[in-house]
């Protein structure tokens, strides 16, 4: 990935732009090629590898454990939820810049936003992202900005829960890293599935939970469908475009991170980047945004759903699911 | 191919893994069928023409499922059950549910005539099964089984001879599903009938049929999660649970309440709820108020109302005839045993009390006994299926309902019997049958089930342990290389004094008179670690037995008789390997100096008692040997004076010894044991040497020195002995085993000679048990030997009949030989308390095994004989006392309510049995029941130390009433003093049919302690 670019170069993209063509024969509202693949790591409780075809490649893993519930001090909220803590790393080997400690901060706006917009709360609010000026966050659903029943991966309340971690490891970067995570993380969280549990009482007030050992008898992750993904519009010229290039995201004034569930409900909204936009073009791109990104869900759902029911058709027959992987092109 | 298998586990620390494993499949399995051609197995196990059953046109090989084997193990490890396959599948179930099953049949596997394959059909390609969407694993595994037997059928149809497979299931799902594929399928008991074998067909388990399951009888156990919550939080104690000897409805266990350790006593048929002696069990405990405050039968009179009543409903009910007639029958022995039973001595506490809420481990075994006459219904010579009731031997175990089609050939016989199941809904266990040990009665069926019982593994040492023989085997010597490292005392004058006919000669002694006026005294012990190496398979049985076991006619040796009757016995005038101790003593038989080495000797004779003895008695004897038995007995009587001034124990304990005919080796007669002077010497050497040993290696080993302690007995011991004692105005002062032996020894009766030796007994019964245990476990001062009045002590001295005296010898040798090299099996810790704990349980077993093979003797001595003999009461039970004849070494109880007749009772056969003496708590005696006014002595009554006289027979028609066949009980009848309705009238009105019961039981209290400390007692119990 270069880190500058020539003014030669910014012209011809930006000119390019205001004409509809893009450097690699796009349009403006054109999305790259995108590759999905859902449980590719067989240790997790759920994985996806998602690439777009200029080069971005970001594995999404999601491991289920057992932890003790997140009690609020003050509001004393949390007692019956589980908990969902995401993590993004960028791997050196994805770009020259991401070397050393040169993805910190990447990993970190990333991250945070995720943690933002999978599990809302209220902190989430009021603390302020290190790197991104104006933000802000909104919610729609009664599940919260997530989506996911956090309610549902509670075991026994006030003691134990399902802590879902979701990593996200950034093996290749070719731009428009958000939404190749988010729709990364939302394809595993899909194949996610978790194990039973029986919870016994004690008496006394006290309770154990069994786990059950097979791994067939798995429960999905509730409210998975309501999740969002995120739509990326980068402002070049006056201008916007979506799945920017690397080179169109040096050329880019202002980004905004427009975060959208399937019944185009906005989940999220971020900002980035020094340049600013009008009110009326802010309206028009996020309305663009939700819009995109609801066919985009569509046209996902309907891939991992017949990824998923090519393997149940396997396992009904009794054959093996025999997943691409790494060995895919 | 690779496949994956994942499955979940839930680590102890609460978190979940997903643990994903590579399964690699192979197109290189063979079937192992004698007559394929296709497959390149070279070793096949399955033979060309397998079982044959009526049930099937061809041969076949046997595929069960794995319930066949969990259930079923016994009925599969017949002889006629062969050339099975054992699929990977079922192997791993199997594995997962019961790891002893699977080791029963890893064993048959392992078996070359039981033709036992195991095919991989897991790896194996064409037999591999992915699990389906929404199956169970178990129906996954069911699957497996089928596409396995399908592969075996499809892949053996064309050879020649024809052979089938057939599967083998008690699930009639999995069967329809078989049969719809076309394969052959069966359950075990449409295939073991068509085999026409009573004997296999007994040995079905058949739990679901024998359970009646009409009402619930116990409450439920709580689930293992709620259990161990429960101890967690302190709601439920664990413990193991001990059954009383007396009365097997009643138990107890001993565990931490409240922080102090304690018993909590288990009373009555529902508290138990299902618990079986030995098994790990939770207990919650009952509210103070229902807590025993004396141990009368309150508790055991509820159970027998229940008992009453059931029996009468159970009548009302013409259903379930059979099972009517079962309980009463029960009702009666039952009533009368529990509340003969109970022990009456007054309590000032409360003793707590609980009852099972669950098991955490259940100790079934196999158990050895008879079939109850009473309960087989069926006319003689006939084979239907009959369900009867089953006693062990050992009392403690309840009756076990068992299924069986040879009832009456196994009347009269010894059976053993497992237990399969406890349901809610049944009074009684069910088990089933699994072997015939032979005619009760018969010596060696009774001593087969005598070592049984107890445990003892008594099966000729295996080829693998004599491989480590020397290879000279007889004809092994001492050569020159064997010196190294060893000192030679060839030349020394020693000598073995040993009980007569004594074979494995494991101590000699030698001593020097020095220059300087001292002794030089040596102890040398046979050197058994030369030939048992740690860790071997020889070293594992030896450690796994434990110790020799001295019946009264036979031997159960620890090592291969080579070792212990030869190479490591010191016999006289051959070259032997010892380890010696060499003291120099001097004139007052004070230690100067002790060191130990390994040495060569020979020794010039092995002697008797009774030759040493009459040596020492002949002035004309002068040989160098007899002078120096000379000198060690005059040693031996001053290191024995002085230990007694040290407070150690003199205790005795009613030992006999039988001779033998020498062909039928019956017993013809009995003596006591007798004790001579050179007893003695050997003995005070032998406590000499172990002393000095015990310092020597806890000095080496701080931490897992093996020592043996003695603990003191706690003064609620003696609490009615000194009672008892106080009436001829005796003290016993229990403080310290220095004041216990003063007052043992100025308790003497004039007129009663053999009182001493009498309440030597008794104080002996009051003792602990002596344990090994290892340094590092205990604190010093717990290292105490009571008995012995020593601080510190251990075994050295007979290591070809006890294990620990092996490891004492490693443990001596590294502590002399700094250049030793030795593995961690002499300090570690953990290890060596496994070991000790191993080590007292099969002490103990052989004393117990050694005393009732002592029993199974004495009552073939009474075999049709009538003796009356003078006896001692030595116990007062609320009805019922003990008697104790000295003559003979045995005890009975005497009953002291007579015993209502059947005739009279009429309807209800559980009234209560006459009581015509009653126990007195605050005199602790039993009194006739006249009315007393103040001050008055009672008319008749009997108290400890009583003399009576009483009269000995065999009482065989105890229980279940058939002759010959039970339990075989000595009878003590009362004839002094006169007590009308309990005594009879000597021999003359013996056959008298209004006869009072008046039984007698087994002994079961703990032998002496010290005494087989001091002595090698079991060794002087041989013939």
């Amino acid at each position: 990935m270069p880190s500058l670019i020539s003014p030669a170069e910014r012209d011809y993209i930006l000119k390019g732009i205001e004409c509809n063509i893009r450097a690699d024969g796009r349009q403006r509202p054109d999305y790259r090629e995108v590759i999905l693949e859902t449980g590719v790591i067989s240790q997790t409780s759920g994985s996806a590898r998602v690439r777009l075809a200029g080069g971005t490649d970001v594995l999404v893993s999601v491991k289920a454990d057992i932890g003790p519930v997140l009690v609020d001090p003050e509001t004393g909220e949390g007692a019956d939820k589980g908990q969902i803590i995401c993590n993004v790393e960028c791997a050196p080997s994805a770009s020259q810049q991401f070397e050393g400690r040169g993805a910190d901060e990447l990993n970190n706006e990333l991250t945070q936003m995720m943690t933002r917009f999978l599990s809302h709360n209220t902190t989430s609010l009021t603390s302020a992202s290190s790197t991104t000026a104006p933000s802000s966050t909104t919610s729609h659903n009664s599940n919260g900005a997530g989506g996911i029943n956090l309610s549902k991966l509670c075991i026994i309340p006030g003691e134990q829960c399902w802590i879902l971690y979701v990593d996200a490891l950034v093996l290749d970067y070719g731009g428009n890293l958000v939404d190749a995570v988010f729709m990364g993380t939302r394809a595993a969280i899909f194949d996610t599935r978790i194990p039973k549990t029986e919870v016994q009482d004690l008496g006394d007030g006290n309770f154990d939970f069994e786990v059950l050992d097979d791994a067939e008898d798995t429960e999905i992750v509730e409210g998975r469908e309501d999740m969002p993904i995120c739509v990326t519009l980068n402002k070049i010229g006056a201008r916007h475009i979506v799945d920017a290039s690397p080179l169109e995201e040096l050329c880019t004034e202002a980004k905004l991170v427009v975060a959208v569930n399937r019944s185009g409900e906005l989940c999220g909204l971020q900002k980035g980047q020094d340049g600013g936009i009008e009110p009326s073009l802010l309206l028009e791109m996020i309305q663009f945004g939700k819009t995109l990104g609801q066919t985009l869900i569509k046209q996902l759902d309907a891939k991992i759903k017949a990824e998923a029911d090519a393997d149940m058709v396997k396992r009904q027959n009794g054959q093996p699911v025999v997943k691409l992987g790494f060995f895919a092109q | 191919m690779l496949r994956q298998k994942a499955f979940m586990k839930k680590t102890k620390s609460g978190k979940v893994l997903k643990v994903v494993k590579e399964h690699y499949l192979r197109d290189d399995i063979w079937c192992s069928v004698e007559t394929c051609k296709v497959c390149e197995h070279t070793e096949p196990v399955l033979s060309a023409v397998p079982s044959i059953n009526k049930a099937f046109r061809l041969p076949h090989y046997i595929i069960p499922d794995t319930n066949i084997f969990i259930n079923q193990i016994d009925v599969m490890e017949h002889p006629l059950i062969t050339n099975v396959i054992v699929l990977q599948t079922v192997l791993e179930e199997v594995k997962h549910l019961s790891l002893p099953i699977y080791q029963r049949v890893r064993d048959m596997i392992a078996n070359k005539e039981k033709r036992f394959y195991v095919f991989s059909n897991e790896h194996h390609r064409g037999t591999f099964i992915e699990k389906l969407k929404d199956e169970s694993p178990n129906d996954r595994n069911d699957r497996a089984i089928r596409v396995a037997t399908k592969w075996y059928a499809n892949h053996i149809k064309d050879l020649n001879p024809r052979v089938s497979v057939v599967m083998m299931t008690d699930d009639a799902g999995n069967r329809d599903k078989a049969t719809a594929d076309g394969l052959q399928a069966i359950s075990v008991k449409w295939y073991i009938e068509a085999l026409d074998n009573t004997e296999i067909l007994d040995m079905m388990s058949s739990a679901k049929d024998l359970d009646d399951g009409q009402k619930t009888i116990y409450d439920e156990h709580l689930s293992s999660a709620h259990i161990s919550n429960g101890i967690k939080s302190g709601k439920y104690l664990q413990g193991k649970l001990g059954i009383s000897s007396h009365n097997y409805l009643e138990g107890s266990i001993y565990t931490k309440i409240n922080g102090e350790e304690g018993t909590i006593l288990i009373v009555g048929r529902s508290n138990l709820n299902r618990a079986v002696d030995g098994d790990i069990i939770a207990v919650e405990l009952l509210p103070k108020s229902e807590w025993r405050t004396t141990p009368t039968g309150v508790v055991v009179d509820e159970e027998e109302e229940q008992a009453e009543e059931e029996s009468l409903k159970a009548e009302q009910e013409a259903a379930a005839a059979t099972a009517a007639k079962e309980d009463t029958i029960m009702a009666e022995p039952e009533a009368e045993k529990a509340t003969a039973a109970v022990e009456a001595h007054k309590l000032d506490t409360p003793q707590p009390c609980g009852k099972v809420v669950g098991i955490i481990r259940r100790n079934w075994r196999q158990y050895c006994g008879f079939i109850d006459r009473k309960s087989v219904h069926t006319p003689a010579g006939s084979s239907a299926p009959v369900n009867v009731l089953f006693y062990a031997m050992e009392s403690k175990i309840p009756k076990i309902k068992i299924r069986t089609r040879q009832a009456h050939s196994l009347l009269g016989k010894r059976i053993i019997v497992a237990i399969d199941s406890w349901p809610r809904t049944s009074r009684y266990p069910i088990g089933h049958f699994i072997r015939a040990l032979g005619e009760a009665g018969d010596k060696s069926t009774e001593t087969e089930v005598l070592l049984l019982e107890h445990d003892v593994p008594f099966h000729e040492f295996s080829k693998q342990v004599l491989s480590f023989l020397p290879v000279e085997g007889e004809n092994w010597v001492v050569q020159p290389e064997h010196f190294a490292g060893r000192e030679d005392f060839r030349s020394l004058n020693v000598c073995s004094i040993d009980p007569p006919g004594c074979t494995d000669i494991d101590d000699a002694l030698h001593v020097v008179p020095l220059a300087n006026g001292n002794y030089q005294v040596g102890v040398h012990i046979a050197d058994v670690t030369h030939f048992v190496k740690p860790g071997n398979v020889m070293d594992q049985e030896a450690a796994s037995r434990g110790t020799t076991v001295y019946l009264v006619d036979k031997r159960i040796d620890m090592l291969p008789s080579l070792l212990g009757t030869n190479l490591c016995s010191l016999r006289s005038n051959v070259e032997r390997l010892a380890f010696s101790c060499i003291w120099e003593l001097n004139k007052d038989a004070e230690i100067v100096n002790v060191r130990f080495t390994k040495s060569v000797i020979a020794s010039k004779a092995s002697l008797t008692y009774e030759e040493a003895q009459n040596r020492i008695d002949d002035a004309s004897m002068q040989d160098d040997v007899t002078s120096g038995i000379r000198i060690l007995n005059m040693l031996a009587k001053k290191l024995k004076q002085r230990r007694l001034d040290m407070g150690a124990l003199t205790l005795a304990s009613p030992e006999v010894r039988f001779s033998l005919e020498r062909d039928t080796q019956d017993p013809v007669d009995v003596e006591m044991k007798e004790l001579k002077e050179t007893n003695a010497l050997v003995e005070e050497f032998m406590l000499l040497a172990n002393i000095s040993v015990a310092r020597k290696i806890y000095e080496k080993f701080p931490d897992s020195a093996m020592l043996r302690c003695h603990p003191q007995p706690p003064s609620a011991n003696f609490e009615k002995l000194e009672k008892a004692v106080a009436r001829f105005g005796i003290e016993i002062d229990h403080s310290t085993s220095k004041t216990l032996s003063d007052s043992l020894d100025s308790a003497v009766l004039p007129e009663e000679p053999y009182f001493n030796k009498l309440l030597r007994i008794m104080t002996t019964r009051c003792m602990m048990q002596a344990l090994y245990f290892c340094s590092g476990a205990q604190i010093e001062q717990e290292f105490r030997h009571y008995g012995l009045a020593t601080d510190i002590y251990t075994h050295f001295t007979s290591p070809i009949r006890r294990y620990s005296d092996v490891m004492v010898h490693r443990q001596l040798h590294a502590a002399i030989d700094s250049s030793l090299s030795y593995g961690d099996e002499l300090t570690d810790k953990e290890k060596m308390n496994d070991l000790c704990g191993n080590l007292n349980h099969r002490n103990r077993m052989a004393q117990q095994a050694a005393r009732s093979s002592v029993e199974l003797f004495t009552h073939l001595f009474f075999k049709n004989k009538t003796e009356e003999e003078e006896g001692y009461v030595i116990r007062i039970l609320k009805n019922a006392f003990i008697v104790l004849v000295p003559k003979y070494g045995i005890e009975g109880i005497v009953y002291a309510s007579a015993k209502v007749s059947k005739a009279d009772s009429g309807e209800s056969a559980t009234a209560q049995p006459q009581p015509i003496l009653v126990y007195n708590p605050e005199t602790d005696c039993l009194q006739s029941t006249e009315t007393l006014a103040e001050g008055e002595t009672p008319k008749t009554q009997v108290q400890l130390f009583q003399k009576v006289m009483v009269q000995i027979s065999i009482d065989d028609d105890l229980k279940g009433g058939g002759e010959g066949g039970m339990r075989q009980k000595l009878k003590m009848e009362l004839l002094k003093p006169w007590i009308e309705g309990i005594s009879v009238h000597g021999i003359a009105n013996k056959d008298d049919p209004e006869a009072h019961a008046v039984t007698s039981t087994k002994k079961r209290d703990e032998a002496p302690v010290p005494a087989q400390d001091k002595k090698r007692a079991g060794k002087r119990t041989k013939a």
